[in-house]
């Protein structure tokens, strides 16, 4: 009885213990998949971006992280964000396959195999308050929201503040801070 | 998937196992452990990862036991070639006859085998060739291993997938791409035995487009004189060779992508001297030597369409040639020589076609078919003095194949992996193989597969048609078959990646050459062998950005019918590499070390058993745009011997004792960190 005690006591100081050797791995050049980053990105850009109250039918609705046609990517942001909730808000995947269905998405991501519809998407999405997210630098140039870029082997993002603004969404400074190019 | 694309196997988590040990806990009730989500955006952009392919699998995710060697490693251990790098590798070996490499797998070679059992891909594309099969590691692989991106190994018999040669592993080479060079880099090094290379490579990403061109040229005179006490007589310069060992190579390699578009052109070329005396030749006679060239031209495309179809699509045409001349006393004169020359000459083209399609979201259905056309597989032998043509054997062949496999998930735990692959041969009998992979991963950390797999290897026209004495054509020769049970349980650990395998195959109708009374030799379906063997890896972050690697297999070989172990055949081997940053990452040292046990060789002998160690010391922007790097291999001048194939006399080939090497490469690319 008194070890397991001892065990419970010993709890914290081993769980800081593992939290700060967690840290200091991230900081370290990890190689983990360039989409397991990706959904990770997908999931904090959803803490960092506030949407206006009509995006959502209750306090309680779900944030909508919508895929186009990207069927493996879906797999791997569900399995991250499983059970995940943000502002007390769960989380949901949702796969979508053209931008008519995209419009009750809160974050739309299209991957760059998909470059032929982005104009389309774009143009379709304009009023509406989707956080799109491409994988091109002509995608926030065109009007897309967010793009990720690889730079160096590591993902970094850039941020189109105008389309942001258009779109009626509010994206914190310190996303701002972190963006490699903010389009003013 | 085709390109099996893993990713390197140090994981982030924190696992169960730590855990249980740690705190005493109920591992599966820890579901909630620190991941990705918990991460800042600076920690996020902070991760390195691979950008190569749109369908990562995680090691632990990969229907096989894999692994991987990426450019960082190869850079920091100053490997020099691909067989430098196979030698680090859990259960291989390789051993050199001072002409060519053979690697050894899983307690698996054959003395003289031209590494005919392993595929050996680059960027997907077959490098064996169509006459010898041979898989090409040493100074005779067509590419700089300094444009190797990374390089994914994958064991087991996958021929379900890849067809013909996939018996023990697939080894599949990634190359760079202009953006991983951004600009112009030349690279020189000088090393031991009056050897130098050099290197020029200008790559660049603009937009849409990527490219990247590379030429390397490489000398060595060898050694100078190497003592065969084989060869220990008054005529035959009491055993020493002298100046027979050079080793010329010219290679270039050219990528350039558009798009789903990617067009790349190889050429390799070596001509290397044999100090040996290979197939009773004159001995101490620079005139021994074989040149082995390859070259192709590879289009592919990729593209995910619409509802998640994706397709791969290429075409290649191919082109191997290899001369080998022998020099022998003349008949009519024994004061005269009289040179022999041996030609290989292949031509072939080929395409493939790849569909992936996820249907009823729980299954990943990949199907494809491919079809190579050997426009050339000729072989000729003939004597200069006097002139006799002693063989001239044209052939033309095809192989046609179809596949399909399906990744299926089950539950979120557990995916079975299920392929068929069925190749026809016009030349020899078809082969049909299937393979299953149960997958289960109770926790992010842990994964357990069981692995059942056939595979096949059809006999080449060197086997079936080489008719030069002593060799003895045989063209009844089938195809041999290798059946694999294999279970792998693959744990994440801290820092740490631990994996094991134990595995069981038997190989039925094995082709193998043996002697026809007292002066022939015939390749023939003779023996039926099975092997079992377990193999231990840990690999990760030791202790303070000690990065290191450590294996330990086991194997035993055996004849099914006599019992008795085969030759070539090691049971131990140990693999140690162990690698510190220091001054902030700018400098590495890097020590290696491989343990081989004690080798029966062909004629009743056997090589001892050795260790080897090589250390490297790697300073990474020494000036604004240098990296130096400076290596000692075998650091403890270790005598050790490597097994001789069939065609030698020498009972063992002694190897290298301590050399040296300094490598020097600027970058000179506009936004280089």
């Amino acid at each position: 009885m008194q070890g397991a005690q001892r065990i419970r006591a010993w709890w914290p100081a081993v769980g800081a213990a593992l939290l700060l050797l967690f840290a200091g791995q991230l900081s370290s050049a990890q190689t983990m998949t360039e989409y397991q980053v990706k959904a990770a990105y997908l999931y904090n850009f959803a803490k960092f971006v506030e949407w206006p109250s009509r995006a959502f039918e209750n306090p309680t609705a779900p944030i909508r992280l919508c895929v186009l046609n990207y069927q493996s990517f879906e797999s791997e942001l569900n399995q991250m964000v499983e059970g995940k909730t943000i502002a007390g808000r769960p989380v949901a995947v949702v796969p979508v396959e053209n931008g008519e269905q995209s419009h009750s998405c809160h974050i739309l991501f299209v991957n760059s195999s998909q470059d032929r519809q982005v104009q389309h998407i774009i143009e379709v999405l304009r009023d509406t308050s989707v956080l799109t997210v491409g994988e091109t630098i002509e995608f926030v140039e065109k009007g897309g929201i967010i793009s990720f870029v690889l730079q160096d082997d590591r993902v970094r993002f850039q941020v189109n503040y105008k389309a942001a603004n258009r779109a009626g969404l509010r994206i914190s400074s310190r996303l701002l801070s972190v963006a490699t190019r903010v389009i003013e | 998937m085709r390109s099996a694309s893993v990713t390197p196997t140090h994981k982030l988590f924190v696992t169960c196992l730590f855990w249980i040990a740690a705190a005493g806990t109920n591992c599966i009730g820890q579901q909630s452990m620190p991941d990705l989500t918990e991460a800042s955006l600076e920690q996020l952009g902070n991760i390195k990862v691979y950008s190569a392919s749109k369908h990562m699998q995680t090691a632990g995710e990969a229907p096989s036991s894999v692994t991987v060697i990426t450019a960082d490693e190869i850079q920091k251990y100053g490997y020099r070639t691909l067989a430098d790098i196979l030698q680090t590798v859990r259960g291989f070996f390789v051993t050199y006859d001072r002409n060519y490499s053979s690697l050894g797998v899983r307690g698996f070679a054959r003395p003289g085998d031209f590494n005919t059992r392993i595929l050996l891909l680059v960027d997907g594309h077959r490098l064996n060739d169509n006459i010898y099969d041979e898989a090409m590691i040493g100074t005779e692989f067509p590419i700089d291993i300094d444009l190797i991106e990374r390089i994914e190994i994958i064991r087991g018999p996958v021929s379900s997938l890849y067809g013909d040669n996939a018996l023990f592993a697939v080894i599949n080479i990634v190359t760079k791409r202009g953006r991983d060079l951004k600009g112009l880099e030349v690279s020189a090094d000088a090393a031991s035995f009056n050897t130098y290379e050099g290197r020029v490579s200008y790559g660049r990403k603009l937009r849409e487009l990527d490219f990247l061109i590379s030429g390397t040229f490489y000398g060595s005179r060898g050694h100078n004189q190497l003592f065969f006490p084989e060869f220990n007589t008054a005529q035959t310069n009491n055993g020493i060779a002298s100046h027979g060992d050079d080793d010329q190579v010219a290679s270039s390699l050219a990528t350039v992508s558009f798009r789903d578009f990617t067009l790349q052109s190889v050429y390799g070329t070596r001509e290397k001297g044999i100090p040996t005396a290979p197939y009773g030749t004159l001995f101490n006679q620079p005139g021994n030597r074989t040149t082995d060239s390859h070259g192709y031209i590879n289009l592919r495309y990729e593209h995910t369409f619409a509802g998640s179809w994706d397709i791969l699509a290429r075409t290649f045409y191919d082109r191997y040639w290899y001369q080998g001349t022998y020099i022998y006393p003349s008949p009519l004169d024994p004061a005269q020589i009289s040179p022999n020359l041996d030609f290989g000459d292949g031509k072939w083209w080929g395409a493939e076609l790849q569909l992936t399609k996820t249907v009823l979201s729980r299954n990943r259905i990949t199907a494809g078919g491919e079809y190579r056309r050997n426009i050339r597989q000729d072989q000729s032998n003939f004597n200069l003095n006097p002139y006799s043509l002693l063989l001239d054997d044209k052939r033309t062949s095809f192989v046609g194949a179809a596949y399909l496999q399906d990744e299926l998930t089950i539950t979120k735990s557990l995916a079975l992996n299920a392929g068929f692959r069925y190749d026809y041969y016009s030349a020899v009998r078809a082969s049909a193989d299937p393979r299953v992979a149960l997958i289960y991963r109770p926790w992010s950390q842990t994964a357990f597969k069981f692995i059942y797999g056939q595979a096949f290897r059809a006999p080449n026209v060197y086997e079936l048609y080489y008719s030069v004495a002593p060799n003895l054509p045989n063209p009844a020769l089938h195809s041999e078959k290798i059946r694999t049970t294999e279970f792998v349980w693959e744990q994440g650990l801290s820092r740490l990646w631990l994996s094991t395998s134990a595995f069981y195959n038997t190989i039925d109708d094995l082709i193998t050459q043996e002697p026809v009374g007292s002066t022939s030799l015939i390749f023939r379906n003779l023996q039926n062998v099975e092997s079992t063997g377990l193999e231990l890896e840990v690999k990760g972050e030791l202790f303070r950005r000690l990065e290191g690697d450590a294996s330990y297999s086991f194997q035993e070989t055996k004849d099914r019918y006599t019992g008795q172990f085969l030759s070539n055949s090691p049971r131990n081997l140990v693999k140690l590499g162990l690698s510190q940053p220091l001054l902030g990452k700018r400098v590495f040292v890097s020590l290696d070390a491989q343990y081989r046990s004690r080798i029966q060789s062909l004629a009743s002998g056997a090589v001892s058993p050795f260790a080897v160690v090589n250390l490297t010391l790697l300073a990474r922007k020494i000036s604004r745009h240098m990296d130096l790097s400076a290596s000692i291999y075998n650091l403890l001048d270790k005598s050790y011997f490597d097994p001789p194939s069939g065609e030698n006399l020498q009972q063992a080939i002694q190897q290298d004792g301590r050399s040296f090497r300094v490598t020097m490469t600027w970058h000179l690319g506009s936004d280089r960190p």
